[in-house]
Order: C-alpha cells, then structure tokens, then sequence
C-alpha cells in the first residue's frame, strides 16, 4: 500500500513539474510560426495558439480495449478555442493510418481508396452521422492524395465542416485538416488554413 | 454495511414489487394525462428524441417513413398520432421505443426483413412497450432497487435500446401478437423475423448490439412466439411486393452503410445466403465484391473478380462496377483492360462524385500502358 502511495506522488509530482516546465498552449508570434517536426514544416497562422502538449503522441480509445499511444508528429492550432476552429497537421506511420479499423496503409493504395478508409476510420471512431460533401483528388505537397470536405451535425443541431487532405508517402500517412462550425466561425479561417496549406513540406529525412 | 444491505434486501425488492403498478396507456388521448414523473421521464425521451434528430441521424425518405407510420397506425390504431415511426441510420440490427412514442427502427434491421407480416410484428413489438410504460416502469424498479436511482435518469431515454426484463419483453410479445393479429397479418410471420434475425446475431458473436440486446434474448422471442403460434389459425397477410416496394431500395442504402461502417463480415454473411439474397436486387452483388476487398482473406480477390462478373452480366448499366474492376485490372498492371473499365465508368456517370478520381485513373493507365 505505501509502496503505491509513493509511486503515485512520484508520478504526480513528476506531471507537475512537466507541466510547469512546458507550457501547453503558446501563443504564436511571427518568429514562432514556422513550426517542424521530424517529418514534415508548416506555417502557421499568427497570433493563434498552438498546442504544445501533445505532439508526439495519440491516443486511441477503441470500444472494449486498453487505450492505445500512437506515435504521430502533429502540429495543431487554434484561435479561440478547439469547438470555434482548429487546424492540425498529423503524421502517422503507415501501419496505424487507420487506427480503429486496425488497418494500414499501403503503397498500391489508391487516393479514393484511402478516403473511403478514412471516412470508415471516422464512423468507427463513433462520428456516426458525417456526410461526405465532397470527395476529389488533389495534389499534397507534390504527392497525390485525397480532398474531402465532410460535415455533421452535433446534439443541437449546429453544423460543424471538415476539410481534409490525406495522402500516404513511403512509410507515413498525413491528414491536414480545417474544422470549425459552418456558421461564421468555418468561411471566416478558411483562408488562414489555406495558407496553411500551401506551405506544408515533407522533411525527407525521416522517411 | 454489506450485512445492513443484505438484510434489508428483500424489504426493499418488495417495495420495489410494490409500488410499481402503473396504468398502461389504453389509447392516444391517455396520454394526455400522466403523472408529473411521467412528464420528466417523457421529457428525457423528448430530448434524446431531438438530439437523434438534430444529429441528423435518421433518414428522410419520406415514402418509406409514411409506409412504415402505416403500418404502425395499422396495428395501434387507437394510437394513431402519439406514436412517431423514425427511420434511423445505423446499421446495427436494432428498433427501441421512446418512452414519449416515438419508435426508432435502424436501417440495419429494417433491410433484413422480408415483408410486412414481419414489420408489423416488431412494431407492435415496440410499441407495445410504450402503451404498457415499460421505459417508466423499468425506471421505477430501478429507483426502488438501487442506491443511486438517480444514476439511471439520464440514460432513461434510452434503457430501451438494450431491452427489458424478461416479463415485460413477454408482455410485449403478448400484445404485439393480439395486434398483428387483429390487423390480419399473418402471425406465423412474427417467429420467421427473430429466427432470421437470432441466426445473424450467432453468425456475428457478441460483438454486434443486437435487437433484444442479445441472442439468448432473440431465442426467448423465437419461443414465445411459437408458443403463442401453437394453436392459432394458418394464413393472412403478408404483403411482401408492398414491403420490397418501399424498402427495397433502403436495402442498397443499408449495405452501403454496412461497408462505411467496416462490417464487410455481416455483407459477406447476408448475400452468400442464397434466400437473403433473392431480396436484393441484382446490383447487391457489387457490395460483396466491395466487401470481399475489404475483408483481404486469401482468395478474396478471386471472390471480389467473380461477383463483380455476375454484377455486369446481371446489370450492365451499374457503373460502380466498372471502376471497381478498373482498380482490378490497374493493381494488376493490365492497363489497357484498367483504361477500358473507367472510360465505360466515365461515360455512365459523368457526373458521379468521384468522376475526377476515375479520371486521374485513365491518365496512370495510359502512363502504365506508354511504358
């Protein structure tokens, strides 16, 4: 029993001493927007948040299993908070592209085939209701990937929009996506994700 | 503590048995008058109900939503208006009443029956369950029997969905077979629907939510209606053209939201049945060819080629069918046959949603093929 009492407050007070020494939202200023990871760089929009709290790691809660960490590079950003608008760029390895499906993506794979697995990825994760608005073919970073621009409806009825891009690339699988409520808040950052976008590079060392 | 609660266990239970008698609903302008608990657990229902609907998670097809309230009005009539029939989008085998009456029949249970005997029966399966207030009753015993009654109130609104206790599913079976009767349906039907539907739920495990929540709960409505159907006279209606005319084409619907959903094992396991089969029209043969590909089995792709084959002999306007099969031939490096299969995918549905795929397609084949 004192044995468990002491590893608890080890534990505790090792997440306290993590959380004072990285703040998990941080401001982005002009000198911090050009964020990278191991795989890919983005810009991001000034003045936004960024969150520094969970790059490296995604948790999977699958219905009756154990959570599962999934090792990702993420890059996610806010204005006024995740439900108004959020953009994240993600990077997974090929082998947990599609983490509640449990299945991979593959090289021979192609882009439509990828989206309907991503738009199954998310009804297994429980988004029940999405309706695909459009799904197309587009060009990430120089590689052929998929476009789609989903939406649903939450318990009051407010219509949330989701673009998204993906495309598979050696052994990682991206998803660079726009979320916000269709009123106001989507059309008012769509071009702050665009841009975005357009300046999302692969780092090629890590593939 | 254990022991206080031991003993006072079967005061409790009694209790319980006790104070929980409450007047069923005998017909729609009853219910107007219920007791204010009955308003809260009614509110609860409302809200669930608008949130289903808000969320945008039942179907508008208006013929079959009138068709199926049809049938509902048909076998309650004297309930005709405070009972609502919601078509919802799941796929799961699944219909739960509301306790404010509202009935929600998943999309998923509704392409597996064969006709309307079989509709009319789980309909007034459900509502029976809301004319005899069991969504309340269940509460009730609930609130008697446990320490933290109010820990169930929230999910009120929803305790149908995974079924009743053993003697309030039976009353409803009860009543829903008295009902189908009197509407003139043919009553051996009502066992034929929980057969089909308890031979699925063993095929699929314990990891598929069932109707009635579980199989041994399927087996139990299998029994009673056989029992009930013992000595009761043959024949009635069956109405099956009229059911295929109204939810045939929700069965395509359904196997599509079977493969969104990545339960290509239940697609395979409805169409390789030979009398299943029989319900759907010809194009559901694309689905397992889909769902073959999906499932990756050894042999698969063998099994996916044939039966998108038998989909293009047996319709050959379905175009779904030649951008599959000019995937088919692209994996394979057969470029020409790949380019052949989605020019003919193009030219029947120029405006499909994902036309500029199959366009970028043509553009690797002739690329594969120039090499």
């Amino acid at each position: 029993m004192k044995n468990y009492l002491k590893y608890y407050l080890l534990v505790s007070l090792a997440l306290l001493l993590a959380s004072c020494a990285s703040p998990t939202w941080v401001k982005i200023s002009k000198d911090t927007r050009n964020i990278s990871t191991d795989s890919f760089k983005v810009t991001v929009p000034q003045e936004w948040m960024h969150w520094a709290g969970g790059q490296n790691f995604e948790t999977i809660k699958r219905e009756k299993e154990y959570p599962v960490f999934l090792r990702v590079d993420r890059v996610y950003v806010t204005l006024d908070g995740k439900y108004l608008e959020q953009i994240e760029f993600i990077r997974y390895d090929a082998k947990d592209a599609f983490p509640y499906l449990k299945r991979e993506y593959t090289s021979n794979m192609l882009p439509s085939e990828a989206a309907d697995l991503y738009v199954s990825e998310l009804k297994k994760s429980g988004m029940e209701n999405i309706t695909v608005i459009k799904n197309e073919p587009a060009m990430i970073a120089g590689k052929p990937g998929f476009r789609l621009l989903l939406n649903w409806k939450n318990a009051s009825g407010l219509r949330v929009d989701r673009l998204i891009y993906g495309f598979g690339y050696k052994s990682s699988f991206y998803l660079l996506s726009y979320e916000a409520p269709n009123l106001y808040y989507y059309p008012k950052h769509l071009a702050a994700f665009t841009e975005a976008f357009n300046s999302f590079k692969l780092v090629e060392k890590k593939d | 503590m254990k022991h206080l609660l031991f003993r006072f266990f079967p005061l409790i239970l009694l209790s319980a048995c006790a104070s929980t008698h409450v007047e069923p609903f005998k017909s729609a302008s009853d219910v107007q008058n219920i007791t204010p608990e009955e308003s809260r657990v009614w509110l609860e229902a409302d809200k669930y109900d608008m949130a289903m609907v808000n969320g945008g998670n039942t179907y508008d097809l208006q013929s079959a939503n009138v068709y199926l309230q049809s049938v509902m009005d048909k076998v309650q009539p004297e309930f005709k208006g405070a009972i609502q029939v919601r078509i919802a989008k799941s796929p799961q085998l699944n219909a739960f009443a509301l306790p404010n009456g509202v009935i929600y029949f998943n999309i998923g249970l509704l392409s597996r029956l064969e006709n309307e005997a079989q509709l009319a029966t789980v309909l007034a399966h459900e509502s029976a369950h809301f004319t005899q207030k069991h969504g309340y009753k269940q509460r009730q015993n609930l609130k008697n029997t446990s320490a933290f009654g109010n820990f169930f109130s929230e999910t009120l609104a929803m305790s149908s969905t995974y079924g009743y206790s053993r003697d309030l599913e039976r009353e409803a079976d009860q009543i829903a077979f008295r009902k189908i009767d009197k509407a003139g349906y043919d009553t051996s039907q009502a066992g034929e629907a929980f057969e089909i539907l308890a031979e699925e739920a063993k095929a699929m495990g314990e990891e598929e939510p069932f109707f009635f929540s579980s199989h041994p709960k399927l087996a139990e409505r299998i029994e009673d209606y056989q029992e009930l159907n013992r000595n009761h006279k043959k024949g009635g209606l069956i109405n099956k053209q009229r059911f295929d005319q109204f939810v045939g084409p929700l069965r395509l619907a359904s196997l599509e939201s079977d493969l969104s959903f990545d339960r290509q094992n239940v697609v395979i396991m409805v169409l390789t049945n030979e009398k299943r089969l029989a319900n759907y029209p010809p194009e559901a043969r694309y689905y397992l060819a889909e769902a073959y590909l999906r499932r990756g089995e050894k042999g698969d792709d063998q099994r996916a080629f044939a039966a998108y084959q038998t989909t293009l002999r047996a319709k050959p306007g379905f175009a779904p069918t030649y951008r599959s099969l000019g995937i088919y031939y692209l994996k394979k490096n057969e470029y020409g046959k790949a380019e052949s299969y989605f020019s003919k995918y193009i030219q029947l549905a120029p405006n499909a949603a994902d036309v500029d795929y199959v366009r970028n397609y043509v553009k690797l084949a002739k690329q594969g093929g120039a090499k």
